[in-house]
Formats: C-alpha cells, structure tokens, sequence
C-alpha cells in the first residue's frame, strides 16, 4: 500500500468515527440560565409515558442559535419524559415539508410558521384551535398586545400563538455616517429614501474608509417584497382588499412610487458612481458585517450576524426610510406563530406536553427576541434586558408596525411580488407599471386558485 | 437499438410436468411485474388523471377537465410564462451540456490512448473519474463555493469580479461547467476501453496506406464507437430534459435557471401547491420528451 | 517501430497537458477541503485566503454535535444502504425476469415485452406525484423502503441483461435441463456466472442513480434522520448559509469517505463502467 492510500485511510479514519458516534457527544455551551416554571408535577403525567414533541420550523438564519439554546435547556430538564425534537429547515423547505405531510396527516406536533400562512392554513381545516391547550397553561389574551393576539382569532378560537413580530429593517453602520449627519436624523420621522441616497453618495465620495470593493447599500436583491410592501403602506396603498381577495391592489400608484423607489436604490447611486450591491450571488450580510457597507435592508432576524462582536461595523437599526415626504413612515412585519396541525399523531396527553412546551417557550421569549425579534407580550416590553436592545424602540412605535392583513390570499400576492421588484431593481425589467401590472395578473392567476 | 428476433427455444418440450412448469416463467417475472404495475404503469395513469383535477395536496381533487392545460397554453398567464420559461431553460441546458458530455469525453479519450506509458494513463483516467462518484449536491456546493462572487476562489485568483449568479449566461456557464467536471469521466471511460479494443494492427494498416492521426481518428476510431456514441447521447438527452439538481441547488437570479422540473417541483410541492396544474406540466413535458424520443430513434434508423 | 525525436515529444507534451488537467480538476476539492478548516467568523469578516491562518475543527466538531439538522453519519449511512440495496435487488429482480423474458417459452413473452419497452418512453416525471401518494398511502414514507421500493419496477436494465443474454450459448440451458436441473437451479448455478459482466454495469449504474438522486429523498423523506446524504445536503445549503466552513465541512464528509472507498475499488469499478463499450446493438 502506497503511502498516498494510508494517508488517505487515515484521513476517513478520522472522519468517520466522528460520523458514526455523534449521538454521544453533547454540547455544553448553555451559560445562562432560563425561567423553568414547570414543576415535576407538571410532568408527572410523562414519567410513565414519556412524550416526544416534533417541532418544525423555519429558524435557520443567524437566530438559530437562540432557538437552539432553548430547546436543549428544556431537553437537559425535560428530556426524559418530554423531548422537543428540534427539525428546522429553510423557509421554501419548511413549507414544502408541511404541504407534502398533509396527504397522510404527518405533520409535526408543533410548528413554527408565518402569521400571514394562518389563514390558508386555517381555510382548508388543517389548523387545530389551541384555546384550551394555551389556557391550560395560563397563557391568556390579556398578557399580550390585543393586535397580535387578535390577528389569529377565528370566531371564538385561537389558532394561532404569536411569538414574536419580526418587521423589516434598515441597517446602517456608524462607522460610515457622513459628516453633517447624524443618527438622530436617520431616525427622524422625515427621513426619506433620497435622503438615504444623498447619504450614500456623501459617505462614499468623502470617506477615506470606502474603497474599492465598498458599497453604499449591500442591498439584497433576493429580498425585496417584504421592502416593496413596506413601502406601499408608507403611502397609504395595500396589497390587496378584503372586498375582493384575489385582486391584488399593489398596481396602484402607491406601489408605483414604491417600486420606483426601491429601483433608484441601485439606479441613481450607479449613476452617481456608487456601488450598490448585492445582486444575488453575494452575500449581502456578509459585507455589512465586513464593514464594507454603509447600509443594507434586512429582516430583524438577521441582526446575529450584522450586529457582530468586531470592531468592523458598529450596527444602528432603525425603520425604513419612507418613500417620499407625503408618506408616513412605516414598515410591515410578519410574525412568528406556533400552530398545531391536524396530525395522525395528535393525542390529549400529547396536547398537554405541546402546551408545557409552548409555555417554557414563551416564558423565555426574551432569548428569542435578542436573536432579533419585537417583543409582543406585555411583561417583556417593559423588561429592562429587552429596553437595552437596539430595537426595543420599535415597541415604542407599534402603531408604525403594519401586521398581515387577515386573508387566505395575502401571503401569495405578496410573494410573487419579489421577483418583479427584484427584476427591476436588477434592471432586467425597466417599466415600472408594466412589471407591477404584470406581476399583478400572475398573483391573480395564483390566488385564484387557491 | 434494433430488438432481435426471439427464436423460442424448445426446451419444455423434454418436461413432462407441463401444468407446473407453464407456471415456472410467471415465478421469474412476479417479482419486477409487481413492482412495475405499483410503481410504473398506476402512477403512469394516475398521473393523467391528476392533471385533470385541481388537487392541491390540501383539499379533496375536483375534476376540471382540460383547465390546466388551458392555463399554462393560454399564452401570459403566469402558469404559460413558468412553464414555458423552464421549457427554454431546459432546452438551453440540452442543447449545450449534452453535446459537450459527449465530446469531451471522446477528446479526453483519444488523448489518453495517445499515452503510451500504461501506468500514467491509469492514473490520468482515474483521477478525471474521481469526480463522477460525487454526489450532484457535494459538487453543486463545492461549486458554488469555489464561484462565490466575495470569498470563492476564481474570483480571488484571478482578480476579477464575476457574478455567476448575477446573470443568466453566466449562471449556465457555472452550471454546465459543474456539470462537465462530474460528468465526463464515466463516458471517457467507455470511449477509451473501446478505442483499446481496436486491434492495434488496424491502426498500423492505416499507418502504412499514409493516413495522418485526423485520418485515422475518423475512419477507424469514430465507426467503432458507434454505440457507445449512441449510448451516451440518448443517456445524455433523457437526463438533459429531467435536469434538476444542478440548477435547483446552483441557484442563481430569478427566472434565469428554472427548469421545467423545477417548475413542476415548485407547483406540486411549493409554497401554494397546485399538484393538478404540476402534473398537467409533467405531461406536457412527457409529450416533448416522446417526441424527441421518436426523432432520435427515426434518425438512428436511418443510419 | 522506431522511436524518433517527434514521438518524444508528443509523448511528453500530451502528459504535461494531461497533469495540468488533472491539477486544475483537484483545485475545486482542496479548496473546499481548506475552507473546512477555517472558522466560520473567521470567513465572515475576513473573506478570501488561500491558505487559511488560522486552523481549527470546530466545525467538524460542531457538525458531529448537531444531532438534529444535520445528522451526516446517519445520512451517510442511509445513502448507503440505499444504494447498495437498490442495486442488488434490481440486479436480482431484472435478471429473473430477462432470463425469463429470453430463455423461456410461456404465453404473452413477445407481447408483455413489447408493452414493457412501451413504458420505457414514459417519463419518470408524471410518475412523481402519484408514487409519492402511493408510498404515503402504503406509510412508508419516512423509511428507507420509500426511497429503493419505486425503482425496482424500472425496465432497461431487463433489456440490457436479455441483450446481453443473447450472447450466451443456448447449449448451455439444454444442457443442464437435460441433465434434470430446474430453472431455479439453471439460472443460479449456470447462468447467472455468465451475467457477471452485464450485472456488474447494471449494478454499477444502478448504485451511482441511487447515490445521486436529489428530487425523490427530497419530497419522500422529510425528517432530518431519514435524508440521504445528496437530500441532506441540499437541506444543509439553506441551515448553514452564515457558515461557510461548517457547510464545506459537511462537504468534506460527503466527498472523502467516498472518494477513500474509490482509491481501493476503482481497478473494479472502471473495469466494471468500460464493460458498457462491449454491449452491442
């Protein structure tokens, strides 16, 4: 045997004993300590008959961690006689997951999904009401904001649990701000889209920091809907009416400004000499956090890795800058919801170890929200940890949070609208009401077959 | 491939226990029949039928006659624009990657015979193979890796700012590249032991009537890798129009790398399921992929 | 023949040209392999390094630690025992049943074969969703049956073993029937020694399609431990995209233990692929 082959055997030697024996290894990096308010009488019922609980969601990103955290606490506690089986998947995969589980009922136990999915869920009878499993274990409506608690009511039933709202933000690196700009004016309720350029084109042409492979905005060309529909509710425009759910209404001058503004991002500063990235294919995370950005538009849920222990980029969050002065300034965020479906597997002891679950859960929201998350319980609002993170403001400003109108078709007329917004900030598609109208009849065709 | 004629043979003749044995052929088929009938010739039907029906994995089907079909060739509705746009994409892929996972092949391997010294073109063969046992996905993200517009190593290497997610032609580029570097080695392999099992002392009769190396390449090697030639190619176009990984894990900016598998993975199984209006596109795409079928295997009898 | 000058030269022209192919087809493999070892902080704010400075295995430790999303040995193991028993049983099943379809005399040969070539034109897409509701409705989704059963049912490796039994004397079966053997033993002890080439192709190819398939394990199994290992990767894409060196890590554990297995295997397994150059029309 050449040595080259004994190097080589040596080397799966290593990898595959590591393969193979993973399960033992256990990680031991928990430092704080979280609220346990369940008791072993609680659990009692599971000694005998211990329960595991499949629990789906879609936290893959840089907060994947928090969730991570939580879990392996309560399964370090717990674990014996309930197991949260913890299965993430990125957001498309998570949905198909679910879709694809419905034809022999498989789905989770517990699953984290979107407030704006609730009502198509909720349509077709796959949702169970969690009334009696929350008030179980003492989670009641008047221990949240009355908005997002009312947003998953049914009739009489609550289908849905908000965790958290996760609105879409504008980051910006302190390290960049042009002189003759402070963050008092970033945040001020006059800031406006233009202002940002005028800010872009100051900070590049006179800051000795940005240089050659450094942007004015890293801006995320594969997320733009969340953005575009930010926008048009800044100028009082909707995606869609309740009188007539399968007629989006984003097509209408309101989203004509929206889209128009959000495609002279990339336009005017190009024209200006500077360099708007990312066109997918680049990470745009990764080059705010480098601190070669003055700006990018993200969900909160990425604040892990721009908020970043370097000395590279020093992150300020603030909401969107709006569409034009006429506007209001707001952003539109989706929420969180921990829902069960109907599943082969569902069982009342099995409901009664998904509510511990969900309460130990929610008793922790705080380890949630500092993976970038608002807060929606009342008791952790006025929480001194939550008021010291960056965006705690938002509690402050709830009125300026737009949540997910309550339609079965809201969520796919706002989905189709990425692509277009992308193509056009992308410059592939240059008429702005053409691309809109367009975009519009594709949603129709979509929620008219839902 | 030209079936041959069965002459049946007559060895039941010496049995006598003719009830049993009569039963003994069926025995030898029951296992693949099964199989076949469950997992073939059903969905096969079933399928057509789906693409009949708004089924949408939530709710019961509802029959709907032709509405599919007429929505994806009723020309701008999105349905006809997916569709069509993942047919174009398709045939993008086919037309390019096809020829060259074929013809690289064949130069690779004329190449290799060149090698006189046995021992290196051994090793030259096995190391361009390494990479066809990788799995699709292992070489989609080694790939895109190595193309990664900031920190990959193309870039970087050669100073440059290339984009491979950033426009179509490019994306294709990375995608038929990827493809070529995992997909070469099994065809090379084939063609080369072919061009070895030309008798030498063919080659040395050519030699001495005065044919040059083009010369000899195009009268002795291509006609005796006639079917291997002909293998690879059908291989190549049924997989051309059933491509999936590649561009499903490459990725790249929306609408420029959707194939019709992906489209008819994203509408079955997607974020708002119409598995009807999917499964009228994947028989859409089985009447295209028949038709090419008929063509290839009219212009190989001609030959 | 006389060596000249010229041959010399051509001789080592052709092998600097093959070695540099042969580096520049390894680049893509290293660089994946030095990304495994760099932190993932490290990749983030720093980017590109050729060869990075500082080394750790944190993330191979990290991903043996992560049980959960990311279980590799258990998906290295499933696309194992995937493939290696999709290719024996379809080794097993298509000989039978070519042997019968050639060797045997019974009512319907010609026209159940002729329907079967029939249903080789059949795209496997349309096939898609309904098999995936067959396996639901049979509950084996979540197993490992869900991801060999569909694909035994297949018919071209028939066609090529029956070919290919063309080629093996008949004398051989009359022989044997003669001296009182049955089919069973016939085809066990006799022919089946003289399929090894051919099974030996279909085996082969039959292992790497399994190896390989994305789309099926993709929608069929959804839970992290049932993944194979080409699904699972495809998942991990979405799961590790802040953490380059983590995702190449899962990388290096899908590629090395495959490309080791081949060091040791690859006299059979090219032996084996240059068999399909002997197959005749």
């Amino acid at each position: 045997m050449s040595y080259k082959k004994i190097g080589l055997l040596a080397l799966t030697l290593f990898v595959i004993p590591g393969c193979s024996f993973t399960s033992s290894a256990e990680s031991s990096e928990v430092e704080s300590e979280y609220i346990m308010n369940i008791t072993n009488d609680d659990v009692a019922d599971f000694v005998d008959s211990p329960v595991t609980i499949k629990f789906w969601n879609p936290i893959t990103g840089p907060d994947a961690g928090n969730l991570q955290n939580l879990v392996k606490f309560w399964n370090d506690t717990y674990g014996d006689y309930i197991r949260i089986a913890n299965d993430p998947l990125a957001e498309n995969d998570h949905y198909t997951r679910i879709f694809t589980s419905f034809s022999d009922n498989s789905t989770a136990d517990l699953t984290l999904i979107h407030s704006s999915r609730v009502p198509v869920f909720q349509r077709a009878n796959r949702l169970r009401p969690m009334t009696s499993m929350l008030s179980k274990v003492g989670i009641s409506s008047d221990q949240y904001l009355e908005s997002i608690w009312n947003a998953n009511v049914y009739g009489e039933d609550v289908y849905a649990l908000a965790w958290d709202i996760i609105p879409t933000v504008f980051y910006y690196n302190r390290h960049l701000i042009p002189e003759g700009y402070t963050e008092e004016m970033i945040h001020s309720d006059d800031f406006t889209i233009e202002d940002m350029e005028e800010m872009m084109k100051l900070a590049y042409v006179h800051s000795p920091v940005l240089t050659k492979r450094t942007y004015g905005m890293s801006f995320n060309y594969a997320f733009t809907e969340n953005p575009f529909i930010s926008l048009l509710y800044q100028g009082g425009g909707k995606p869609v009416d309740e009188s007539a759910p399968t007629v989006p209404t984003f097509n209408g001058p309101e989203g004509y400004a929206a889209a128009e503004a959000l495609r002279s991002i990339p336009f005017t500063s190009n024209a200006d000499g500077i360099k708007v990235t990312s066109e997918s294919g680049s990470n745009h995370l990764n080059i705010f956090a480098q601190g070669r950005a003055l700006f990018t538009i993200d969900g909160l849920w990425s604040t892990n890795s721009l908020v970043l222990n370097n000395d590279k980029v020093d992150t300020g969050v603030a909401f969107l800058p709006k569409v034009n002065d006429n506007a209001t300034r707001c952003t539109y965020g989706d929420s969180h919801v921990f829902a069960t479906f109907t599943n082969k597997n569902q069982s009342e002891h099995k409901d009664e170890a998904i509510g511990l679950v969900i309460k130990f859960l929610v008793d922790n929201s705080l380890e949630w929200y500092k993976g970038g998350k608002v807060a929606v319980r009342n008791a952790d609002i006025n929480n001194e940890t939550y008021k010291a993170l960056p965006w705690a403001f938002v509690s402050q400003k709830l009125d300026k949070v737009v949540l997910p109108q309550k339609l079965y078709t809201f969520s796919t007329i706002c989905n189709t609208t990425g692509e277009y917004i992308s193509k056009l900030c992308e410059g592939t598609l240059t008429d702005v009401q053409d691309a809109l109208d367009k975009c519009a009849s594709d949603a129709k065709d979509l929620a008219e077959n839902l | 491939m030209i079936v041959r004629e069965i002459s049946t043979n007559n060895i039941n003749q010496s049995n006598k226990k003719k009830g049993l044995k009569a039963f003994t052929p069926y025995l030898f088929l029951l296992p693949h029949l099964i199989f076949f009938a469950i997992f073939v010739v059903y969905p096969f039907l079933y399928g057509i039928y789906i693409s009949f029906t708004n089924f949408d994995l939530m709710n019961s089907p509802k029959f709907c006659f032709f509405d599919n079909y007429i929505k994806i060739l009723t020309f701008g509705s999105k349905y006809s624009k997916d569709f069509f746009a993942g047919l174009l994409h398709t045939f993008i892929y086919t037309v390019t990657a096809v020829p060259l996972i074929v013809f690289v092949p064949l130069i690779l391997a004329v190449l290799l015979y060149a090698i006189k010294n046995e021992k290196l073109r051994n090793f030259f063969q096995s190391i361009l193979y390494a990479t066809s046992i990788l799995s699709v996905s292992t070489v989609v993200l080694i790939f895109t890796w190595l193309l990664d517009r900031d920190n990959g190593l193309f870039n970087n290497l050669f100073m440059v700012d290339i984009n491979f997610k950033g426009n179509e032609i490019l994306t294709w580029v990375a995608i038929i590249s990827l493809t070529l570097w995992s997909g070469v080695g099994g065809n090379m392999i084939i063609f080369l032991s072919s061009i070895s099992s030309i008798p030498k002392s063919q080659y040395e009769a050519a030699s001495l009537d005065g044919a040059n190396a083009v010369n000899r390449f195009f009268r002795l090697t291509l006609p005796s890798l006639r079917f291997p030639l002909t293998f690879s190619l059908i291989t190549g176009v049924i997989g051309g129009f059933n491509v999936f990984g590649q561009p499903f894990l490459f990725g790249g900016k929306v609408g420029s790398y959707e194939t019709v598998m992906m489209e008819v993975y994203e509408y079955a199984f997607g974020s708002s399921p119409m598995a009807g209006m999917a499964s009228a596109m994947s028989v859409l795409l089985g009447l295209i992929i028949l038709a090419a079928s008929v063509v290839q295997f009219k212009l190989m009898k001609e030959k | 023949m006389k060596k000249n000058k010229k041959y010399y030269i051509s001789q080592a022209l052709l092998i600097t040209f093959m070695a540099i192919l042969c580096f520049l087809w390894m680049v893509p493999l290293v660089y994946m392999f030095l990304t495994s070892f760099r932190p993932n902080d490290d990749i983030n704010l720093n980017g590109f390094v050729l060869f990075p400075k500082v080394i750790t295995f944190d993330n191979y430790i990290s991903l043996f630690k992560n049980t959960q999303s990311a279980p590799v040995g258990k998906w290295l193991l499933n696309s194992l025992i995937v493939s290696l028993s999709s290719s024996l049983l379809t080794v097993l099943i298509s000989s039978l049943s070519a042997f019968a379809y050639a060797r045997m005399r019974f009512k319907g040969n010609k026209l159940l074969f002729s329907f079967l070539l029939l249903t080789m034109m059949i795209p496997s897409v349309i096939s898609l969703i309904p098999n995936f509701l067959t396996i639901k409705g049979m509950h084996l989704n979540e197993t490992l049956l869900a991801l060999i059963l569909p694909f035994l049912g297949g018919v071209a490796n028939i066609f090529l073993i029956r070919q290919f039994l063309y080629g093996v004397p008949k004398e051989l079966d009359e022989a044997a029937l003669i001296d009182g053997a049955g089919y069973g033993k016939l085809f066990f002890r006799i022919i089946l020694p003289q399929m090894v080439p051919i099974l030996m192709v279909v085996g082969i190819n039959t292992f790497l399609a399994a190896w390989n398939d994305l789309l099926w394990p993709l929608i069929i199994n959804q839970d992290a431990a049932n993944r194979t290992m080409t699904s699972g990767l495809s998942v991990v894409q979405g799961i590790f995209d802040d953490e380059k060196g983590t995702l190449m890590a899962v990388t290096v554990v899908s590629a090395v233990p495959v490309l080791v297995v081949y060091l040791f295997v690859q006299k059979y397994l090219i032996r084996g692929i240059s068999l399909t150059s002997g197959m005749k029309e």
